[in-house]
């Protein structure tokens, strides 16, 4: 994925409008707007009657998204199942048809893809997914963003300070440097000091760290799509287990929490290999 | 690029795709002046296409808007070279198919039985029999764009690029636009029995050499090309006008929702009125800081509900925004949105209309 054009994002934009109406989402907005005020107007919507869930918004969304991998993988799987239910219509009774209250196999799968809950009224499993209303375009979209910031991050933090610093304090007299670096009341000096090593590293590795995560604020807001709350897959299983089958209290939050911390400790351990590497070259040649 | 929106209509000023621009919302909230805004906006940013702006509305606003009479036939607004409006006025036209029909009548022969229905029709029977019908200005609105797409396919007459509609309030636009799906299954329905019962049909309409299913085919094939255009958001699509206030909000989000149901493309929304006190303390006024107060709250929620949106804020003007200049002055914070430190002069820079 690259930089998105104009028809793109037009196209994204569009579809993450849509999908904010679907799944009840058109009912609620309006439920919303009177509830501030306490009014008594109508909330239904129509596009939360079963008539209009056919058509709109979500299906003709699906449709106009042939990007996501799994729609071409999973649509033989559905027709399949379409001619199996037709042949157990058939086998029963002879029509294809079922009771209204019964939700059949495929109507539930139906839902499960699309994320819709099914007209019967059986929720479905696509609902307590976020992934599930997030498209795929987007979230190849937010990768992008977010591996150029980790290589644009890398690159300046590698090439523009961690090479020069440590290039400082292993070779304090060499002639790169310019003179003022080496009087002792320049503020280059505490600097070239090895002893000040572990001091200036970590005051380094906070700034650099509250600059990324600033940065993937940034990322987050451009994209609009939370980084590993809607992205990662072990956050995304992990939603799918009812709350209360645990006993521990909005765990999908906990092991957000916990990977957030895992992502800035894996970058200090990168950094600290690199400054390792770095050294161990120095002091060799 | 991200996928931030701009609070501006940059984008659909300057999109040469668009053939359609609805222009909607509730009664009173300056859809006409968002409506020739956005059409003037469009005519300065492309001079070499050509636009018209329509008005739907029963109670025409536009010849009020501009300063001079438009009337049922496009004509150019004085002062731009390639912007055209009309005013689409259901008696008249009824009138002229009243006259079609009493012409028809007695042009049928010498009979007595033509005699008898041009008389009937010559006090205008017809006119004000379908003038009662609900929905007829609808109707007749419809009616012109099926005109100007055949104009269109044909190469006859005066062409545009875009055609911008100043809608009715919201009940009578969304009646309007949902006339392509209604007629669609409407004729298909007729298709059916005119199928079963056509050659019986063609025989009782012999004499008049009428093909009905022929006419019937053609009629459909005309609404299924606008249904499409109308659904496509390449080409078409609906700008919501409201003001921040609660029945304005909750009947822009009906609009809208109606709109998303009949697969219609709405990404933009106009917030008019809007006063931006704080920066306003040399006019400090109890009441406008209380009324600001109140918009925004609601601003704060329409940015919440509907940050995928365009959300173009438009200020109070101190005027009335008539007349050409006046439009283009205020058009422009459409464009580029309005910064009330830098551009609060203007709201009180419109010429006075008097």
């Amino acid at each position: 994925m690259s930089e998105l054009t104009d028809a793109e994002k037009r196209r994204l934009l569009r579809e993450r409008r849509q999908k904010k109406f679907s799944n009840g989402g058109a009912s609620s907005r309006l439920n919303k707007i009177t509830g501030q005020v306490s009014s008594h107007l109508n909330t239904e919507s129509p596009l939360d009657s079963p008539s209009v869930e056919k058509t709109t918004p979500v299906e003709s969304v699906r449709s106009a998204t042939p990007i996501s991998g799994e729609d071409s993988n999973t649509a033989p799987q559905l027709d399949l199942l379409k001619q199996l239910a037709a042949m157990q219509g058939q086998g029963t009774d002879g029509s294809s048809s079922q009771e209204p209250s019964t939700p059949d196999l495929l109507s539930l799968l139906n839902s499960m893809n699309a994320g819709v809950p099914s007209a019967e009224g059986v929720p479905s499993l696509g609902q307590a997914s976020p992934m599930a209303s997030i498209n795929q375009a987007a979230l190849d979209y937010h990768d992008y963003l977010l591996n150029r910031l980790k290589a644009w991050t890398i690159l300046v933090k590698w090439i523009f300070f961690l090479l020069p610093y440590l290039f400082l304090i292993t070779r304090p007299n060499g002639t790169v440097w310019p003179s003022y670096a080496f009087t002792q009341s320049s503020w280059f000096a505490p600097l070239r000091n090895p002893s000040n090593f572990t001091r200036v590293f970590a005051t380094f590795e906070f700034l650099s760290i509250s600059i990324y995560y600033q940065l993937l604020k940034n990322v987050e807001h451009k994209s609009k799509i939370k980084n590993l709350q809607d992205t990662n897959k072990l956050v995304k299983l992990i939603s799918l287990v009812p709350e209360g089958m645990i006993p521990i209290s909005n765990l999908r939050g906990k092991l957000v929490t916990v990977l957030q911390y895992w992502d800035l400790l894996s970058m200090l351990i990168t950094d600290i290999s690199f400054v390792l590497i770095v050294l161990g070259f120095l002091m060799y040649f | 690029m991200d996928l931030t929106v701009e609070p501006n209509l940059h984008s659909l000023i300057n999109s040469t795709t668009h053939k359609w621009i609805f222009v909607g919302g509730k009664g009173g909230v300056g859809k006409t002046t968002s409506s020739c805004s956005i059409a003037i906006q469009m005519a300065l940013s492309q001079p070499n296409k050509q636009f018209l702006l329509i008005s739907t509305d029963p109670a025409h606003n536009l010849s009020d808007a501009f300063g001079e009479k438009f009337g049922k036939d496009a004509r150019k607004v004085s002062g731009m070279d390639n912007l055209s409006c009309m005013e689409i006025d259901p008696s008249a036209a009824l009138k002229d198919m009243n006259d079609m029909a009493v012409s028809r009548a007695n042009s049928s022969g010498g009979e007595g039985q033509g005699d008898d229905l041009g008389s009937l029709l010559q006090g205008g029977a017809l006119a004000d029999l379908t003038g009662s019908i609900p929905g007829i200005d609808e109707a007749l609105s419809f009616m012109e764009v099926m005109k100007h797409i055949k104009r269109q396919e044909q190469g006859e007459g005066e062409t545009f690029d875009t055609v911008i509609f100043d809608t009715a309030p919201t009940g009578h636009t969304l009646r309007f636009l949902q006339l392509p799906n209604t007629l669609s299954k409407l004729l298909e329905k007729f298709g059916e029995i005119t199928n079963k019962l056509g050659p019986m049909l063609n025989s009782f309409m012999g004499a008049g050499n009428v093909d009905i299913s022929g006419k019937l085919n053609e009629l459909k094939a005309n609404v299924e090309t606008i249904r499409q255009q109308f659904t496509d958001p390449d080409l078409t699509t609906f700008v919501c006008v409201c003001i921040s206030e609660f029945l304005s909000l909750y009947e822009t989000e009906r609009l809208i929702q109606e709109l998303i149901s009949y697969d219609m493309d709405v990404n933009s929304i106009i917030v008019n009125q809007l006063l931006f006190a704080e920066n306003d303390q040399e006019h400090n006024c109890k009441r406008c800081q209380a009324r600001w107060k109140m918009q925004k709250k609601y601003l704060d929620q329409i940015d919440e509900l509907y940050e995928d949106f365009h959300i173009i804020k438009m200020p109070l003007c101190a005027g009335e925004i008539r007349g050409l200049n006046n439009l283009t002055k205020f058009s422009q914070f459409l464009k580029k949105e309005y910064d009330p430190a830098a551009n609060g002069k203007v709201i009180y820079e419109l010429e006075d209309k008097e």
